[in-house]
């Protein structure tokens, strides 16, 4: 990983291999906690512990891979950039939020209006938009008998 | 016959050819849009589908799927942007041929030629579905649980440039499927006490996580990092359709061997998990150039090569079905929202469909044949404003795919956590997908897990728990050879491709 001016740059295959291989150990430790098994039924331990270990040999082969060959790509992460594309995740969290707070219509255009904002877009894309909005509540409350928080 | 005889009468009412119609028109509308595709519109649809008849919700679902495979050749032909992946080796001359005025025309060779692929295809699924589920019948629990295998490994070996990332992400589709109450012990797994989970994670939330809100995510980013790059299509863009210039039959006449040739090919690499449409449509371009006599004009403007293309993407759709509904492993994106939509209906895709739900099957295969006629006198009549959805200004498709996930993954369980459950699966795909793992192997492991595990463990009790009764039954070894025959050769083929890139 080397850092420059609000850039950060990281190998994909060795950074994601070693990532990954740290969650497959995580998750190998939580099997026990997780899937709570007597003599009778231990069998159900069975699978998810042959999954989660194979997970984790692809995962160290991806990232040992990187290090022999040394043909892994490069990714640069612009840091402002990386930002801009987080507030948009922290925008969608909030979504599911105020969904359950204020309803879908109200948290629709909420959620509409920050979409739109990134593409800075015309003023008769928003109002198109409340007007598909509106649409598409009625359409599952009333036609499709689906009645939307 | 008496069965076909019996789905005819079944599928031919009102309600299922007003559900065709419009599944065509939605497929359309999804193919013609660039970056959309028909699964992301069948997805879209799965939960509209859910309140419907078993029949109804197949025929409906069945029209999406056949008219995306057209609508991506409206916007390859007319704009030079194939609206889906399939739909690139029909641009190679529909455009050309456009561009010298005879856009009418090449619409009219790739609305006709799809139609006659599509309906070749779904004649095949009528013959050779039936006898391989017959063939099915035999299969035992080691059985199952090697297909489920070798599905998984032929779609991870082709989706993605390492077959390591594609079978991580399979296994992923595993681990997914196995949270909830075990089918055979009753044990709680992965459930961390919400009662939410019992049942496991909602299909349709990872599917619409999977397909639309990493989507949404990508485009995002794509938006923040090249913003110059995302722009509408504007109205020079466009090739003006004049409806004078008609095709005329004996132009069908002279591409017939083509598009019955394409469709051959079509229907072969169909019914072979996870090869697809586009690999269909340049095999069978190449093909038809290779045979030509006038090799040349292809890539110029050559009538037979937009037959040729469009016969075989379309000849996929109904072979792709075969894997799926007699064995239960969907080979494609489509074949897998499908087999989602089945298993909900409470049709379990397998052989014993074909026993047991003999009249919907047989509605449902002649369906298949009625949406590819109906796709052509639908198409013929609505052509020219398809070719206007691709101006819907992109910022509007992207904010309208977040919500209508949302309405759409709350309406299954009438439940927030179906919502937190699909941004929260948009969210690990779209990170994954940045690191070059593909998102096709997880749909089909979450689809495949409890197939593989069920059938694994019971395997293992008919065996005493010795593995050795994987090698030692022949449809087994012959599955077990034949995914080792395909890694291999992807991984040979890769690696030719990473030293000519060198």
């Amino acid at each position: 990983m080397g850092f420059g001016v609000m850039k950060v740059r990281m190998r994909r295959d060795l950074t994601s291999g070693i990532t990954l291989s740290i969650i497959t150990v995580i998750l190998w430790m939580m099997i026990p906690y997780h899937i709570v098994v007597s003599e009778s039924n231990s069998d159900a331990q069975m699978f998810p512990r042959l999954v989660v270990g194979f997970m984790f040999v692809i995962s160290i082969y991806i990232a040992v891979k990187s290090i022999v060959t040394k043909k892994d790509e490069v990714l640069e992460f612009d840091l402002r950039k990386e930002g801009k594309i987080l507030l948009y995740v922290v925008a969608l969290i909030l979504y599911v939020f105020l969904i359950e707070k204020l309803g879908y219509m109200a948290a629709t255009f909420f959620i509409s209006a920050v979409t739109l904002m990134v593409y800075r877009t015309k003023r008769n894309v928003y109002l198109a938009m409340a007007v598909f909005i509106v649409i598409v509540y009625f359409l599952f409350t009333l036609a499709l008998g689906v009645p939307l928080p | 016959m008496e069965h076909i005889f019996e789905g005819f009468l079944a599928v031919m009412t009102i309600e299922h050819l007003v559900l065709m119609a419009i599944g065509i028109l939605l497929g359309m509308i999804f193919g013609a849009i660039p970056g959309l595709t028909p699964v992301l519109g069948m997805t879209l649809c799965l939960p509209l589908s859910f309140s419907m008849a078993p029949i109804a919700a197949m025929v409906f679902l069945l029209g999406i799927y056949c008219g995306g495979g057209f609508g991506g050749s409206i916007t390859a032909i007319l704009i030079g942007t194939p609206g889906t992946a399939q739909a690139a080796a029909t641009l190679l001359d529909g455009h050309p041929l456009a561009k010298r005025g005879k856009a009418y025309k090449v619409l009219m060779m790739a609305l006709t030629s799809s139609s006659i692929g599509g309906f070749i295809s779904a004649i095949s699924l009528l013959i050779f579905a039936p006898v391989i589920a017959r063939f099915a019948m035999q299969f035992g629990p080691p059985e199952y649980f090697v297909m489920a295998l070798f599905g998984l490994t032929i779609i991870a070996a082709i989706s993605s440039n390492s077959i390591a990332k594609g079978l991580f992400m399979g296994s992923l589709g595993f681990l997914l499927a196995m949270v909830g109450i075990d089918n055979l012990s009753g044990v709680f797994r992965f459930t961390f006490d919400s009662v939410y989970l019992y049942n496991g994670f909602s299909f349709i939330s990872i599917m619409m996580g999977v397909f639309a809100m990493s989507k949404v995510l990508n485009e995002v980013y794509e938006q923040i990092y090249n913003p110059k790059k995302v722009q509408g299509i504007d109205s020079e863009d466009f090739i003006a359709i004049e409806s004078d210039d008609v095709l005329e039959g004996k132009e069908i006449r002279r591409s017939l061997k083509t598009i019955l040739k394409g469709s051959a090919i079509g229907v072969l690499v169909g019914a072979i998990p996870a090869a697809g449409a586009e690999i269909a449509a340049f095999m069978s371009y190449n093909e038809a150039k290779r045979t030509s006599k006038d090799p040349d004009s292809y890539g110029k403007g050559n009538l037979d090569g937009v037959a040729a293309a469009e016969a075989a993407n379309n000849a996929v759709t109904g072979s792709a079905l075969i894997p799926m509904l007699t064995v239960g492993i969907p080979g494609s994106g489509g074949a897998a929202a499908l087999m989602g939509a089945l298993t909900i209906q409470g049709l379990a895709p397998g052989p014993l469909l074909f026993r047991d739900y003999a009249f919907e099957m047989y509605a449902i295969m002649v369906g298949l044949l009625v949406i590819n006629v109906m796709m052509y006198f639908e198409g013929r009549l609505l052509m020219k404003y398809f070719a206007k959805v691709a101006k819907i200004p992109k910022e509007f498709i992207i904010a309208s795919l977040v919500f209508l996930c949302a309405a759409g993954t709350y309406s299954v369980g009438r439940n927030i956590f179906n919502i937190y459950v699909l941004v929260g699966a948009g969210i690990v795909f779209y990170l994954l997908s940045r690191f070059g793992f593909p998102t096709m192997p997880i749909v089909l492991g979450l689809i495949l897990g409890s197939v593989a595990e069920d059938n694994l463990r019971r395997a293992l009790v008919i065996s005493n728990g010795s593995w050795r009764i994987f090698f030692t039954r022949p449809i087994c070894i012959v599955f077990i050879l034949l995914s080792a025959i395909v890694v291999f050769g992807v991984i040979r083929q890769n690696q030719k491709k990473k030293l000519a890139k060198s």
